[in-house]
């Protein structure tokens, strides 16, 4: 059996699926083809083995995997507008742009996921408080007389917590940032008429 | 798959010393995998939080495999059995629920090479060549996904989740290459978190609201909770412009009423005489007119406000159903 070119074969294989959505696979793409080169410019299959070695070649590959992965990610979020899992990814995305091996890159993302943690869950925490928002100003705002002030104090508590997930939270910013918008089924006006109604707890 | 990592652990540790500075590394990746896998409830969970680590697990098996061992021994291709335990490990760690025909002819396949190969190498490129290492994910998510989910998710009235399965589904069978699999499943997936709390808030706000008040009314009938009964109408009527008649006409309010609040209520008020739907929302109209009489009118909102709007785009109550929603998609609207 011919080693080299059962390699090759492999290497080629792996290059063709990759092509196959090179958009999303343009870090992989890029660095089975530079095995490929150099497999057909050594002078021997032993050369190319050590090159191998002497490069990292192995863990470039699925670094390289890790790059793409982390680079689709940030497209979705930048598709989607959203700012604060986009930040995330792009966290992921520079640890492993940083490593310099296996277990470095181990030991990065590791770090990274502990220190990510609680911005992933406060974005998405934040989109269940403002959903919830919405459900407590409705209720508060059709509810019976006796009920008027529990309401109320569900709008204001699911306020503070919406603060507490997003310093940022205003009027403003549930108008503008999509999403936000992406769970409100209501265009401005009654969003505003809604804000409206607890105006004192949300401005 | 633990056990496929533990098993090339320890052939490691005999090749290259339990001392040997790549092997203590991945010691401590395998460690910490291990410890992921206990504290996972679940596959799926152990797949979620473990994600980033195996391949790292992977590329470090590789370097060791670099490793000088500590006895002399000849260089040797590892056989095509060596290199498909993992595959036998994972297809006996597969439930029996998920074997189905698809990802069985996956797996006989899997093994039919390992058989003829002649060593780990031949193995390793057959196996790329017909993308199996590909289809053995592909292939259990395609089938689970035909397994029943979409027409479970319909049968509960959600149709955010019946969307998310039809296209879903549509994706799985166009797609190559893991990263494009992985990337069009969190594209869905992502939509489907924001779409469930649309579709939440569309019905709370247009059904369920009313329907709360005009059971506690039901319970309790009171001053207090007669005039929660008539906030709610006039919420309704202000800011959808809709009636209860027009209200319960909406495909998308009628659908989760039979399959949601139907089901649940039904046996109840068959023991009261109520035996259809029919007869139940009179019994709401009823309550409705006492608790509106001598009150003033409803005011309607403007008939715009018989819209909603979802992502940029606005849509008729009227006209909301499972795969109604243009989804704005990196890869283009579907």
């Amino acid at each position: 059996m011919d080693i080299a070119q059962e390699q090759r074969l492999y290497y080629e294989a792996r290059l063709k699926e990759c092509r196959t959505r090179p958009d999303l696979n343009h870090h992989q793409v890029a660095e089975y083809e530079k095995v490929l080169d150099k497999m057909n410019s050594s002078a021997s299959f032993d050369d190319f083995s050590l090159w191998m070695e002497q490069t990292q070649a192995y863990f470039l590959l699925s670094k390289a995997e890790q790059l793409d992965r982390y680079s689709n990610f940030i497209k979705i979020q930048q598709f989607y507008k959203d700012a604060r899992r986009e930040e995330i990814f792009k966290m992921k995305l520079e640890a492993v742009t940083q490593s310099t091996d296996a277990f470095d890159m181990n030991t990065k993302l590791t770090e990274v996921n502990e220190k990510a943690g609680p911005f992933d869950v406060a974005a998405r925490a934040c989109i269940h408080e403002l959903s919830n928002l919405f459900l407590h100003i409705i209720a508060y705002i059709t509810s019976s007389p006796l009920k008027k002030d529990k309401t109320y104090t569900q709008v204001k508590e699911t306020w503070a917590k919406l603060k507490s997930t997003d310093p940022d939270i205003s009027v403003e910013k549930i108008l503008t940032y999509p999403p936000y918008r992406y769970v409100i089924i209501f265009e401005d006006e009654r969003i505003v008429k809604l804000l409206n109604a607890v105006k004192e707890v949300v401005s | 798959m633990l056990d496929g990592y533990g098993f090339a652990m320890q052939s490691y540790k005999d090749k290259l010393g339990a001392d040997n500075e790549v092997f203590v590394k991945a010691e401590t990746m395998f460690a910490d995998l291990t410890a992921i896998a206990e504290a996972a409830s679940d596959l799926n969970d152990f797949y979620a939080k473990g994600m980033d680590k195996f391949q790292a697990m992977s590329t470090v098996l590789m370097d060791l495999a670099k490793e000088k061992p500590i006895h002399a021994a000849k260089p040797t291709v590892p056989s095509s059995a060596q290199v498909a335990q993992p595959y036998h490990i994972a297809y006996s760690s597969i439930g029996n629920i998920d074997k189905s025909p698809e990802t069985k002819k996956v797996y006989e396949r899997v093994f039919e090479i390992e058989q003829s190969a002649e060593n780990g190498l031949q193995f390793m490129r057959i196996m790329a060549e017909e993308n199996l290492l590909f289809k053995m994910t592909l292939v259990p998510a395609i089938e689970l996904e035909k397994s029943g989910l979409r027409e479970s998710a319909d049968a509960i009235s959600l149709p955010q989740m019946v969307a998310y399965h039809d296209y879903y589904l549509k994706d799985l069978e166009n797609c190559k290459s893991p990263a494009e699999m992985e990337y069009l499943g969190n594209v869905r997936a992502d939509v489907s978190y924001f779409d469930t709390y649309w579709e939440n808030l569309l019905v709370y706000s247009v059904y369920w609201n009313l329907i709360g008040a005009i059971t506690s009314y039901m319970i309790s009938p009171s001053e207090d909770t007669r005039q929660g009964v008539e906030n709610s109408y006039r919420f309704l009527a202000g800011y959808f412009s809709l009636d209860y008649d027009a209200m319960i006409a909406l495909p998308r309010i009628r659908d989760n009423f039979d399959k949601v609040a139907w089901v649940t209520i039904r046996d109840d008020w068959a023991a009261k005489g109520i035996h259809s739907q029919e007869e139940y929302f009179n019994i709401d109209r009823q309550i409705l007119d006492i608790c509106m009489k001598d009150r003033p009118p409803l005011v309607f909102g403007s008939e715009e406000n018989r819209k909603v709007v979802y992502r940029g785009s606005t849509y008729g109550l009227s006209e909301l159903s499972a795969n109604y929603k243009k989804i704005p998609h990196p890869d283009g609207e579907s």
